[in-house]
Formats: structure tokens, C-alpha cells, sequence
């Protein structure tokens, strides 16, 4: 079966009648009410502010280990090999 | 020649660019509002690929990546594109997932559509019709079926279902031929009458 067949171009009698059938499909009534963006927005917030925390954690957890290792004098890591 | 019935949303691309601008900046009002424009289209295709049990949660994963991944869209195709992309997938992914056996009884809820022209008996042989079709639509191959439901139910051209599938235009063609195929066999192998002719 070949790829570089032009689906819509040549269509059988049967192709034809399943496109009609298709229209029933194609006539549904319309999906996803507005409850689904509640749900989403409550995730997306709910993850942002997860998000935040964990940063705002990361950032103190830096900060106080820079500042133990300031009070006890060890070298401050440079991140490389120099 | 193209029969396919456009009945995508489509938002002109500007606005569209705009919420999503306004969303990098940190504005959930406009990702929202992307989210209840594209809330329609995103749930039908993850439905029929993914099947009505999980529609919900694929739409749901769906906004969830795209909100975490906007930072990567590089506006190079239509958000609508992107999108439908991100649901494509993850309605595959899910998919993948699923027990063979869930998708075969599970029954289809179909939407309540009352028509002004027919009587209650005919509204329900519609439905019926409507919810055999369902199922038999889901012993189409996933891959070949997302591509038949991306044209033949939602009206995308062939340039946009290769964007979304991530695959080359031919075998998009090629998998909607072959999807159409397989639907006319599962339809023939059935005890109800599809009125289909023979080749």
C-alpha cells in the first residue's frame, strides 16, 4: 500500500459511505464543559505555588549553608576545577 | 477536494499569540482563557483516540504540559497546532497504557442532541447508530485513528495534522487511508446494517 495515495482524490463507494456515517460523529454535541478549566486552573495554581515553595526552600537551604560554611571558615565551592 | 467539515475552533493567531505572551508573564486569567477556547476540541480528540474513560484526565494532562512547556513554544506553528499536538500525544501515551481489554466494553456516553426534524424514535436510532460507530472506531490501529479523527471529524488540513502527528504529509495520507480502511472492516465485520457497498 502505498503512502503517496491521495486519501480524498479517489474515493470508493464504501470510503464514501463511511464519510457520510462519519457526519453522525461529526454532529455530537459539544465536549468539555466549563468544569475542566476549573479543574485545570486549580492544578496549574496548585503546582505554581508548589513550584514557588520549592524554589523559595532551595534558595534557603543555599543561603544557609553559605552562611555556615562562612562562620566556619571553609572555602566556598566554585563549581569548577580551578 | 477536501470534505472534511472545518469544524475546528479556530482563533485568529495574533489573539492567540497574545494569551500566550500574557501567560509567560505570569498571567493565569489568559491562560485560562486559552484553556476555555481550546477546552472543546482538545476533549473530542482525546475521546475518540483515547476513549471516554480518560478523555477527561488526557485533556486535563494535556493543559497541564502545555502550561509547564509554554516556555518552549516558539510560536513557529499556530498554539492551535501546538496544542493538538501535545493532546495527540498524551491521548497515545494513555492509550498505551490502558488495558487492551478496557476499551472494548466500555460503553460510549454520546451527546443528547435533540434534532428539530426527527421524531424521538429516529433521535434514537441516531444515537445507537451514533455509539455502535464509536466502538467501532476504536478497533481502528491508534495511530491510524488519530489521523482519521484529526480529518475526517475535525476538519484539519493535512499540513496541520503533520504538524500535530509529527509525521511526514505522505504518510499522514497513508494513515488516513489505511484508517478508513480498517474502519470499513470492522464495519463489515458486524451484525448490524451499515448499508455499506461492496468495492
Amino acid at each position: 500500500m502505498s503512502d503517496e495515495r491521495e486519501p480524498d482524490a479517489e474515493r470508493s463507494p464504501a470510503e464514501q459511505r463511511v464519510l457520510t456515517l462519519l457526519t453522525l460523529l461529526r454532529a455530537e454535541a459539544e465536549q468539555g464543559d466549563r468544569r475542566l478549566v476549573g479543574s485545570v486552573m486549580r492544578h496549574v495554581r496548585y503546582q505554581r505555588t508548589l513550584r514557588e515553595v520549592l524554589i523559595t526552600i532551595g534558595s534557603l537551604a543555599e543561603a544557609v549553608t553559605h552562611g555556615v560554611a562562612a562562620i566556619l571558615g571553609l572555602p566556598r565551592r566554585s563549581g569548577g576545577n580551578a | 477536494m477536501c470534505a472534511a467539515v472545518d469544524t475546528v475552533v479556530s482563533a485568529p493567531p495574533d489573539e492567540d499569540a497574545a494569551f500566550v505572551e500574557r501567560s509567560r508573564a505570569g498571567d493565569l486569567r489568559a491562560f485560562e482563557a486559552l484553556v476555555d477556547r481550546y477546552r472543546a476540541v482538545v476533549v473530542r480528540i482525546a475521546r475518540r483516540i483515547a476513549g471516554p474513560a480518560d478523555a477527561e484526565d488526557v485533556a486535563q494532562e494535556t493543559f497541564l504540559r502545555a502550561f509547564h512547556r509554554l516556555g518552549q513554544y516558539r510560536g513557529e506553528s499556530p498554539f492551535r497546532s501546538w496544542l493538538l499536538r501535545i493532546a495527540h500525544n498524551t491521548a497515545l501515551d494513555t492509550l498505551a497504557r490502558q488495558r487492551p481489554s478496557a476499551a472494548d466494553v466500555e460503553s460510549e456516553e454520546v451527546g443528547d442532541l435533540p434534532h428539530p426534524h426527527k421524531t424521538p424514535a429516529e433521535q434514537l436510532e441516531d444515537d445507537e447508530r451514533r455509539e455502535r460507530l464509536l466502538l467501532k472506531l476504536r478497533e481502528v490501529q491508534p495511530t491510524h485513528r488519530a489521523v482519521l479523527v484529526l480529518r475526517d471529524l475535525e476538519g484539519l488540513s493535512y499540513e496541520e495534522i503533520a504538524q500535530v502527528t509529527d509525521a511526514p504529509l505522505g504518510s499522514v495520507k497513508g494513515r488516513l487511508f489505511r484508517a478508513r480502511r480498517e474502519l470499513i472492516e470492522a464495519l463489515r465485520h458486524n451484525t448490524y446494517d451499515w448499508e455499506l457497498p461492496g468495492e
